[in-house]
């Protein structure tokens, strides 16, 4: 008998998900690689990358105001109580709605960290020439360019901890369920009864195969 | 280890370029570190136990 399914993530949001991510590589390869020795022509690539990931970025948020689903990444009480084992009154563990306080704060920080990066590469984007405009590096201070590259500096680096410590906790065998979800859209019945609470997230059921992508 | 890239400018300022590039082994470092205590606590925490069938 084909096991229920529940649907995670649609495909939609795996796709941006995913461009997203190869954004990002690309940006932190051609943005660090040149700093630590390897010499190459990066600055294309570079913003080529930046600029796509702010698109990606930008359908992102429109998605999410589409769906007015920004509150699922809201941090509540209950999510601490979740991760403490607590129970509520009537001896219930609790237990999250959609996403985990780790997976809120995990996004909630990339996303600050992404902002910021794109802000300030969206500024940076005036030093040098492109289809549309010729570079002004006089277009601000030295010492506001000195500024805004600290910000994307920053923003950078924190990206090269937030990607290590996202793979690290996507590969745990606990969190299985979550890379699959994000791989093939569904996950179990039985890992969403087990690690979500059905009064926080009523997920669509979807048809279960054994095999293949159900995520719609 | 330097926290920012300095350089000076024609009339010899210092002028601010950015973050220093040695902070990326830091922030790969912290991180790995992070990930290194995280496989430690889950190897030797105690298992919750099974309830009996």
């Amino acid at each position: 008998m084909a096991e229920t399914r529940v649907l995670r993530h649609a495909r939609i949001d795996r796709l941006l998900h995913w461009l997203m991510a190869v954004a990002v590589l690309v940006l932190l390869a051609t943005g660090f690689l040149p700093a630590l020795g390897l010499k190459f022509d990066w600055v294309v690539a570079h913003w080529v990358a930046g600029v796509a990931l702010i698109g990606v970025f930008l359908v992102h948020l429109g998605r999410v105001a589409w769906r007015r689903s920004a509150a699922q990444m809201l941090v509540r009480g209950r999510d601490f109580g979740a991760l403490r084992g607590a129970r509520d009154a009537a001896g219930v563990p609790l237990r999250p709605g959609k996403y985990t306080l780790a997976q809120k704060a995990m996004h909630n920080v990339v996303a600050v960290a992404a902002l910021v990066a794109m802000v300030s590469g969206a500024l940076l984007l005036r030093k040098i020439d492109l289809p549309i405009w010729r570079r002004d590096p006089y277009w601000l201070e030295a010492a506001t360019w000195g500024r805004i590259y600290v910000l994307h500096d920053l923003a950078a680096l924190g990206f090269v901890s937030l990607v290590v410590l996202h793979v690290y906790f996507a590969l745990r065998p606990e969190k299985r369920a979550y890379l699959r979800a994000m791989l093939s859209g569904w996950m179990s019945e039985a890992d969403y009864r087990a690690g979500h609470d059905p009064a926080a997230w009523q997920p669509e059921r979807v048809a279960g195969s054994g095999h293949g992508d159900d995520g719609r | 280890m330097d926290i920012f890239r300095i350089t000076r400018d024609a009339w010899g300022q210092e002028v601010l370029e950015g973050l220093s590039f040695d902070l990326f082994w830091v922030f790969l470092g912290a991180a790995l570190a992070v990930v290194i205590i995280h496989m430690l606590y889950m190897w030797v925490r105690p298992r919750p136990t099974q309830p009996k069938q």
